[in-house]
């Protein structure tokens, strides 16, 4: 009994180092944190703060959507031109003085960017049977093909209500785009975790067949995430417009890698199946810190990407390392 | 005695290209009994319950559930009729937990208002329930939540062949249940497999290399080769000897 006791805890905690990312997230969060503002009191300032919260936020808010899509063991990389073509819709229509269309309107024009190319990348994927690597591929190029055509110039905004939404603070600190990343992380995190829906993404990530073989309908599903990701992404879209006054094509290039990063960092296995929304949040802080780390250290911007880089290989080793793990311990 | 049909397969054939992979084939399961498909590798074994399960479409013959001719299409279809089958190393998600897995493609609503309002799934419910199959079929999880990938093969078995159970499947269908176990492991899930039919009163079809184990379980034996059925004994009236000469056709 005592025996059987003992090794119930052994079990427990090697599953708890296996299937959770979490702690270790956590603990690395809060060692990097301590340790650069120890070095630098400025980046615990209330400016750098909120500096940090309005760059993360944008992305947050893409990669709780392109979570979905991993989840179930494939690839959206055409993100960034969902989010430029989402701007240059929105800015199109806020330009058109002469129309005076509502904004609430124009935003759900630009919701409908994303859902409308999101449904384009499921039909390639789920009906036409493309991989979802490719498919996505060749949508990001054909989106920001479009976005260069009609942006021309950038176009600017000059409607000060719609500025506001991306630029607003609440209690005078808080970024309302940080409030929209919770909301919206709440709102998906009850989604994943507590509906059939959410069971069911993760079951196509585990083993797609064996879903198909106990009735889960797998492509009506992974359509789904496709368009899930595709309006979280014009929902940044709508929000980046609206901060910077401007719509333009080469917004959030590369965004795809960006994006990738912080779900694999925060455990989302990009062969399918595991990790969770709580890690890709604490992902979000981890890297949105990282980025402004580097600004306080005059690192210049050329150099994010080769950070990225890094942060990107480390976090994918990491993965093969869980996933093999996990393999081995069947036999 | 006359014992009830629950399973009748007339002159089944399903050919992929020229090849007959099953051709031809008659059987009849009866109430509460365990039969064995056995035949050599390429003797249309996996075929012939594949095409019953509905994972291919038959080309040729009928199918009968209780005595009512049905059309299986896919494996939802053969669900629907009371057909249950376990594949091997195919059944579970190993990623996923034991309620999970019992309950995949059904999981239960909770009955207060978060599931009215927003449909969310009772998992208390899952593993209340998971936690008493188990405990019906003598397993005791450490960690119910467990990633099915960090449990023993005898544990994932059971768990796959007691959720054919305990959907209602009244014909259960094993696709090599012992293969890749241990020995303590093959004795747990032949005698789980005799559980369920005693307790669950359903009958079973045992496709199997192991003669042991097709001699231990069954009531009657079938033998394929390439694709026809070739003998039929029941168990008492036969012995090991000819049922190996039937498989590899080489007299005894």
């Amino acid at each position: 009994m005592n025996r059987a006791k003992r090794e119930s805890i052994f079990i427990n905690f090697k599953n708890l180092n296996k299937r959770s990312i979490i702690p270790t997230l956590l603990i690395t969060y809060i060692i990097m944190i301590v340790t650069v503002s120890l070095i630098n009191p400025l980046f615990v300032s209330l400016e750098s703060i909120k500096s940090i919260l309005i760059y993360l936020a944008l992305t947050g808010i893409s990669s709780i959507g392109t979570t979905f899509v991993i989840l179930t063991g494939n690839f959206d990389i055409s993100i960034g031109s969902i989010l430029a073509i989402t701007s240059i819709v929105v800015a199109k229509l806020l330009t058109l003085e002469t129309l005076g269309i509502p904004i609430s309107v124009v935003i759900i024009a630009g919701l409908l960017v994303g859902l409308v190319i999101g449904s384009i990348n499921g039909f390639l994927v789920n009906v036409v049977g493309i991989n979802s690597l490719i498919a996505t591929l060749g949508t990001l190029a054909i989106f920001r093909g479009i976005a260069y055509v009609f942006s021309g110039e950038s176009l600017i905004v000059y409607d000060n209500t719609f500025r506001f939404i991306g630029r607003g603070y609440l209690f005078q600190h808080v970024p309302v785009t940080f409030i929209y990343l919770i909301v919206i992380f709440i709102f998906m995190y009850l989604i994943l975790k507590f509906t059939r829906f959410g069971r069911y993404v993760y079951s196509i990530g585990g083993k797609a067949f064996v879903a198909a073989l106990y009735g889960i309908k797998v492509k009506k599903i992974q359509f789904l995430t496709f368009i899930i990701s595709g309006v979280t992404a014009s929902i940044a879209g709508i929000l980046m417009t609206s901060q910077l006054g401007l719509g333009r094509g080469d917004f959030a290039i590369g965004w795809e890698f960006k994006i990738i990063t912080i779900c694999v960092l925060g455990g989302i296995s990009i062969s399918g199946g595991r990790g969770s929304l709580v890690g890709v949040l604490i992902s979000i802080f981890i890297l949105g810190s990282i980025i402004n780390m580097l600004t306080l250290a005059d690192v210049p911007i050329i150099w994010r990407d080769f950070f990225h880089g890094i942060i990107l290989i480390l976090a994918i080793v990491i993965d093969r390392i869980r996933v093999r793990r996990g393999e081995l311990s069947q036999f | 005695m006359e014992k009830k049909v629950v399973l009748e397969v007339k002159e089944l054939s399903k050919h992929f290209g020229g090849i007959k992979a099953v051709d031809k084939v008659n059987l009849k399961l009866f109430e509460k009994e365990i039969i064995a498909i056995v035949g050599d590798n390429g003797a249309g074994k996996s075929t012939l319950i594949k095409t019953i399960s509905g994972v291919y479409k038959k080309d040729e013959g009928k199918i009968f559930v209780s005595g009512v001719e049905v059309e299986i299409n896919d494996p939802i279809n053969a669900k629907e009729c009371g057909i249950e089958t376990v594949y091997q190393d195919e059944g579970v998600i190993s990623i996923l937990d034991a309620p999970a897995n019992l309950f995949l493609g059904r999981e239960p609503l909770r009955k207060d208002f978060l599931g009215r309002a927003f449909k969310f799934i009772d998992y208390k419910y899952m593993r209340d329930e998971t936690i008493k199959l188990l405990d019906r079929f003598g397993i005791e999880l450490k960690d119910i939540n467990a990633e099915l990938s960090n449990l023993s093969g005898g544990q994932r078995q059971t768990i796959t062949v007691g959720r054919a159970a305990y959907w209602g499947g009244r014909i259960i269908i094993l696709d090599e249940p012992t293969n890749n176990l241990g020995v303590k492991q093959e004795r747990r899930v032949l005698d789980l497999i005799k559980k369920l039919r005693d307790e669950y009163e359903v009958s079973i079809i045992v496709i199997s290399h192991n003669i042991e184990h097709v001699f231990e379980l069954v009531d009657r034996i079938i033998v394929l080769r390439n694709g026809s059925k070739v003998g039929e004994r029941l168990k008492k009236e036969t012995s090991r000897n000819e049922i190996v000469s039937m498989i590899t056709g080489v007299a005894a």
